[in-house]
């Protein structure tokens, strides 16, 4: 008896030390279908609002995840886009509660928090915090329609907003001011050096931030620098910390990634990864495709690899993470639902 | 079930394998003695005329290797008027007595006869060598096979087996060689019948035991004979007769199984399990399965569990080696369905059909379990009116698209 025991409790100890350990539970957590069904906490079916706006353009739309936050809340975005045609701009809570949709005829890829009034910018929409109204942006020169428009990244700062893009072998940077009206373009000649075939694939940024060496305040501004190896998919990262007090022209004229900059810092390269998704800002770290398909990494700022996780196979999947790293939000364009789902980070 | 175009096939490999043992047999040739050797035509003994094209392979086949190991073939025209003489019909020459009595008649030296059946697509082939002036089996070969391509190579191997015997005739033996007096078998297979090649059946063992009829084998002679019973596969045992009196064990047989249960965990599906039940259309070889695979996906943390249930239907088959062999390998093909619903509330329920495309399988074989791992390929088809795969191969952790299962079977 005693024995028996002993022998369950030595049992009970094993499952209990294995169920702790990360390649257990990795294992066991392995699935052929996305990771986020079994992670989500929440999810929204938006099947009838979307098949009525697709009505008989069914076939061909895509659609995107913004998460965005400003100083007193977070709001998610879904953004589904006839191809060619129009978008409809949903909005929500972050426990997934439908709160506006809005259509807006033009067809732009942008999400960001405006500088000064902090309404939320997505697609070609501005959301006050009660209604979502069409958004005046100058074309001038964000992109047309045609343009892969996954390669323009947004911020904002000292009231005014910034669009980044990479251009062969330097950067480019327009800045808007609060209303979007009057476009200062960047005067890339050059205002970020960059060699080899690298380009922009993501841009995080913490707005206002204490400088704890010189006190005030800073807006640390995050690029992710990717460079392909040779091959078509595998690539290598670089994220590079500059401020957004140089923006929209940087005075810096001599190679960003491999000498890095004068008030900024550039990581360690991380190898092995890849650029279907764009790289996304966490609290927690980057999230940045890797080589094996639907697998993800989390990168500290300094280029150091925290964990790696699966999201999903789904290429077309679009997902976003919450500024904190605690969830992202994904929408599964089968099944027409939008999941709220843990990171684990 | 039967295989589309099996004769043109086998004609092509058929010719393909007579050119590559004559090349080979002309670097390999010996001299030795020219034995003198009548060599007729192949019997086919079985129950239909479907296989009948056997019969010229092996006979050119043996004749080929015959000749370039130094035989010299009496010709068909020399001992064809002896048999007319005597009136002994084509196809009972491959009976010992009636071949070697014609051998006799036309001076021949060696008769080898040469016979063959086909049941439940299982070939059984066995070819004979006698010594003319002693009246006495000299060598024998027996294989067995399944109908499939590896017939040649079982009909090759046993040409080759032969003919080194044959080489080692040498002077006649002696009519004092010592022979066997008593053979018994032991068997734990209560009923099953005892063949002995020409001799047809010989007995069928009771309370454990044959007593083979007397039968003047020559000491350190092989006999090799076949086992039957039924609801068991055939099986056949060469013996070599060491002593005067011999009590042989003979490996037990194999019951024909009609059908397996089968326990099984899928790489990705580990929180759950399988039970699959097949049935055999062709015992140990053609089946039909029908497999559910239940298994949760959790992350291990506040989230709810996702459960699904993996429902399929396959068809299959072995390849390459019967229900005797250790390890065996079969494929299948199917199609399913996924039917998968939330821990979290308010969900609906889904439904992910897929064309379970391939499945290759490898069998470590024992007599009523079988242990074995098996690649699947998946592709899921993205249709019906609620599913959460889109089209494509389906993967685990974004490596696809092959998923592992290991499993064991009961088979009944």
């Amino acid at each position: 008896m005693v024995k028996r025991l002993l022998m369950i409790t030595l049992l009970l100890l094993c499952a209990f030390f294995l169920s702790t350990c990360d390649l257990v539970v990795t294992v066991l957590s392995m699935s052929p279908f996305p990771a986020y069904l079994a992670q989500a906490v929440a999810s929204v079916d938006m099947r009838a609002d979307i098949e009525k706006f697709l009505g008989d353009d069914y076939s061909d739309w895509e659609s995107d995840v913004y998460v965005l936050r400003n100083s007193t809340r977070e709001q998610v975005f879904l953004v589904v886009r006839k191809n060619p045609g129009p978008q409809m701009v949903y909005v929500f809570d972050t426990s997934l509660n439908l709160e506006v949709s809005h259509r807006v005829d033009t067809h732009r890829r942008i999400g960001l928090v405006e500088a000064l009034d902090e309404n939320f910018v997505v697609g070609g929409g501005q959301f006050d915090g009660n209604d979502l109204s069409p958004m005046n942006l100058s074309e001038e020169p964000y992109p047309p329609i045609s343009e892969d428009t996954w390669q323009k990244y947004t911020f904002a700062h000292g009231g005014s907003n910034y669009i980044v893009w990479s251009d062969p072998n330097q950067l480019g940077c327009t800045k808007y001011n609060s209303g979007w009206g009057s476009p200062t373009p960047g005067s890339p000649s050059p205002p970020i050096k960059m060699d080899g075939d690298v380009r922009l694939a993501g841009l995080g940024y913490e707005p206002d931030l204490v400088d704890p060496v010189l006190g005030g305040t800073i807006t640390p501004v995050y690029l992710f620098i990717f460079g392909r190896d040779g091959d078509r998919d595998g690539g290598y990262l670089y994220i590079i910390r500059t401020d957004a007090s140089e923006y929209p022209s940087p005075s810096y004229s001599y190679d960003l990634v491999t000498d890095g900059l004068s008030n900024g810092r550039t990581s360690s390269r991380v190898r092995d990864v890849e650029d279907r998704h764009p790289f996304l800002y966490t609290r927690k770290g980057v999230v940045v495709g890797s080589r094996n398909r639907g697998t993800f990494r989390l990168v500290g700022l300094e280029g150091d690899v925290i964990k790696s996780f699966y999201i999903t196979s789904d290429e077309r999947t679009p997902f976003d993470f919450d500024i904190d790293g605690e969830y992202y939000y994904v929408f599964n364009q089968a099944t027409l639902r939008l999941y709220k789902a843990e990171t684990g980070f | 079930v039967k295989y589309r175009g099996i004769a043109p096939t086998a004609a092509i490999a058929g010719v393909f394998l007579l050119i590559t043992t004559t090349l080979w047999t002309q670097q390999a040739k010996v001299p030795g003695k020219a034995f003198k050797t009548c060599l007729f035509p192949t019997a086919d003994l079985s129950t239909t005329d479907e296989y009948r094209e056997y019969r010229s392979i092996i006979s050119d086949q043996l004749r080929v290797e015959l000749r370039n190991s130094g035989f010299t073939i009496v010709p068909r025209e020399q001992w064809e008027p002896a048999r007319e003489r005597q009136s002994i019909p084509v196809g009972e020459l491959y009976r010992g007595d009636r071949a070697v009595e014609l051998a006799r008649q036309v001076d021949a030296e060696i008769a080898v006869i040469s016979f063959y059946s086909v049941e439940d697509r299982q070939l059984v082939l066995e070819i004979k060598c006698y010594d003319v002036a002693q009246n006495a089996l000299v060598s024998g070969v027996f294989k067995s096979a399944r109908v499939n391509l590896s017939v040649y190579n079982v009909i090759a191997e046993a040409v080759a087996e032969l003919i080194p015997r044959i080489r080692l005739i040498g002077p006649p033996p002696s009519l004092d060689s010592p022979v066997v007096e008593k053979i018994a078998l032991v068997s734990k297979d209560e009923g099953m019948e005892i063949y002995l090649g020409d001799q047809g059946f010989v007995g069928r063992i009771t309370n454990g035991q044959l007593l083979l009829p007397p039968i003047p084998f020559a000491i350190d002679s092989k006999i090799t004979i076949e086992k039957r019973k039924s609801s068991y596969h055939s099986g056949g045992e060469t013996i070599k007769l060491k002593d005067p009196e011999m009590l042989i064990e003979l490996k037990p047989l194999r019951k024909q199984a009609r059908s397996a249960t089968e326990l099984n965990w899928t790489m990705g599906q580990l929180l759950g399990f399988g039970l699959a039940q097949r049935f055999y259309l062709n015992p140990d070889s053609f089946f039909l399965a029908g497999e559910h695979y239940f298994y949760v996906q959790h992350n291990f943390s506040d989230s709810k569990p996702v459960f699904h249930h993996d429902l399929r239907v396959l068809v299959g088959g072995y390849l390459f080696s019967g229900p005797h062999a250790a390890l065996r390998m079969n494929l299948t093909t199917g199609l399913g369905m996924i039917v998968t619903y939330f821990g979290l509330a308010d969900q609906p329920m889904y439904a992910d059909f897929y064309w379970n495309v391939i499945n290759s399988a490898f069998e470590v074989n024992f007599r009523r379990y079988m242990l074995y791992v098996r690649m699947e390929q998946k592709y899921a088809l993205g249709a019906g009116p609620a599913h959460i795969l889109e089209r494509g191969w389906i993967s685990v952790f974004g490596e696809g698209p092959s998923t592992v299962t290991f499993g064991v079977a009961r088979k009944w």
